[in-house]
């Protein structure tokens, strides 16, 4: 299972500027490790996309319940097509919509691998993305 | 040198020049969570009889169950919320 990590400057775009409940989340690929105080797309060093399907994500109503928030998104397949993507170790998730693209949180799937053509790879989220209390 | 009393006015023009703009974005973002939403719902609905059936059968055990349990509540959960629960 990959290993959820969060990246600290989300707490305040998320106070500040973002709607988690209709902002559009997207994943970015890197196969170069994150660090915990990025905040924007452009601190990720993304790989190509030309032969990777469509990366953007579906979410829930958010909501809250007894006082914890949480964002649940759909599993995601990434499909290569029309040859290869990667190398990728990392799957990072960023707000869209928001200035900036701040960035949520990032997965390590623990080696780096690469789709070959026609190859997939689910990503799963897991019961939400990220609670809040 | 900018006065309190300017900023303060300045900052309750903003502010209404703001009220005045947030109907319009709502009314996008509104149309936007119902599209996300029925996008889920078709998603995720075929996922949460396969955990299931899954878990059903006994496939997951210790943390690997408390993590499959908890995705197929959350999954519940939305699609319950949302008043669409489809069928078999």
């Amino acid at each position: 299972m990959a290993t959820y990590n969060k990246f600290q400057a989300w707490v305040e775009y998320e106070s500040e500027a973002v709607n988690c409940g209709s902002d559009q989340f997207v994943v970015a690929l890197t196969n170069s490790a994150p660090s915990a105080t990025n905040s924007i797309l452009t601190d990720i060093t993304q790989i190509s996309y030309t032969n990777c399907s469509s990366r953007n994500l579906t979410t829930s109503s958010s909501s809250q319940t007894s006082g914890t928030y949480s964002l649940v998104f759909a599993d995601l397949t990434l499909t290569a097509s029309g040859g290869s993507v990667g190398p990728f170790r990392y799957v990072v998730a960023y707000d869209d919509t928001v200035a900036n693209d701040p960035l949520v949180c990032w997965y390590d799937y623990g080696s780096s691998i690469t789709l070959a053509d026609t190859e997939n790879i689910l990503v799963n989220f897991g019961a939400a993305l990220y609670t809040k209390a | 040198m900018i006065t309190i009393k300017e900023l303060k006015d300045k900052r309750d023009e903003l502010w209404k020049d703001l009220d005045k703009l947030i109907p319009a974005v709502d009314a996008i973002r509104d149309q936007i969570k119902a599209i996300q939403q029925e996008l889920f719902v078709k998603e995720m609905t075929p996922v949460m009889y396969t955990l299931e059936a899954e878990i059903s059968a006994g496939k997951y055990s210790g943390v690997e169950l408390e993590e499959k349990q908890a995705k197929l509540d959350a999954i519940k959960s939305v699609i319950n919320k949302s008043g669409k629960n489809a069928s078999r």
